[in-house]
């Protein structure tokens, strides 16, 4: 179970990642105005890694075989 | 055009200027950021409710990782959005109009139209939230295959018209004073 719920959080990481990816690609890529790309990207990469990094210590404090005990 | 001297798009002529740079009209975005709002509230509340709810253990780790997961849904979600509405983008320069049609994250579409090609453009403000915040939909008839070119719920479409029905009336006098050169060159020649 442990596993399973281990490998499930790394899935769903990695596709938050990958959108976050994305995201950086299309206004780095697509931006017609470098000013207005250069705000959104000091807005989107700092507050996405703090969330990401929050989250990754948030799940690895949880007691997951606690959580399944009944 | 001073304005968007720092803006540059891709496929762009040298010497082609930028005349107006057009986006749907900040209803529509407000109108997706409404799910946004609602999660935010769901997100706050959430914090309140699930305690009394559940028992969490003590440090609370189940409950501030579940809000930071959907904390983490709701960012990507805000800036889904914005590209979707940031980079569908009508470029209008002093040679054509470009349409970049941008949907989602992984769709893609870019057009042009010569304003010599335009044959007709009529203007649709349909509803009562259009009506007072004028804004609605620029149709553009071609002379070509491709039918029509679409503004979609741009803001004031009256005044847009009007530019593109000049920019038209300039490309096709400028049309007709190079036909007329080519035509009598022959002549002036001998």
């Amino acid at each position: 179970m442990y596993v399973l719920i281990n490998l499930l959080y790394l899935v769903i990481l990695f596709s938050f990642c990958l959108v976050s990816v994305f995201i950086v690609y299309h206004i780095v890529k697509y931006s017609i105005n470098k000013k207005a790309s250069r705000i959104m990207l000091f807005v989107f990469i700092p507050t996405i890694i703090f969330l990401i990094i929050l989250n990754i210590s948030l799940f690895t404090s949880i007691d997951v075989e606690d959580l399944f005990r009944f | 055009m001073k304005k968007f001297r720092n803006f540059h798009f891709h496929g762009q002529y040298s010497g082609e200027k930028i005349i107006k740079i057009v986006r749907r009209h900040w209803f529509n975005i407000f109108q997706q950021y409404i799910v946004v709002i609602a999660m935010l509230f769901l997100l706050f509340i959430s914090l309140q409710i699930l305690p009394n709810i559940f028992s969490f253990s003590e440090n609370g780790a189940e409950l501030f990782f579940a809000e930071s997961f959907f904390a983490i849904v709701i960012w990507l979600y805000i800036f889904i959005i914005w590209i979707d509405f940031y980079f569908d983008v009508w470029i209008i320069t002093t040679n054509r109009i470009v349409n970049i049609e941008q949907k989602a994250l992984f769709m893609r579409h870019i057009s042009e139209l010569k304003f010599s090609k335009i044959q007709d453009v009529s203007i649709e403000v349909d509803g009562f939230i259009p009506t007072i915040l004028n804004y609605g939909d620029v149709h553009i008839q071609t002379a070509g295959t491709r039918g029509r070119f679409l503004f979609h719920k741009v803001p004031n479409p009256y005044r847009l018209k009007s530019l593109i029905m000049n920019m038209q009336s300039k490309a096709i006098k400028k049309e007709q004073r190079e036909n007329r050169r080519k035509l009598h060159a022959p002549f002036t020649q001998n």
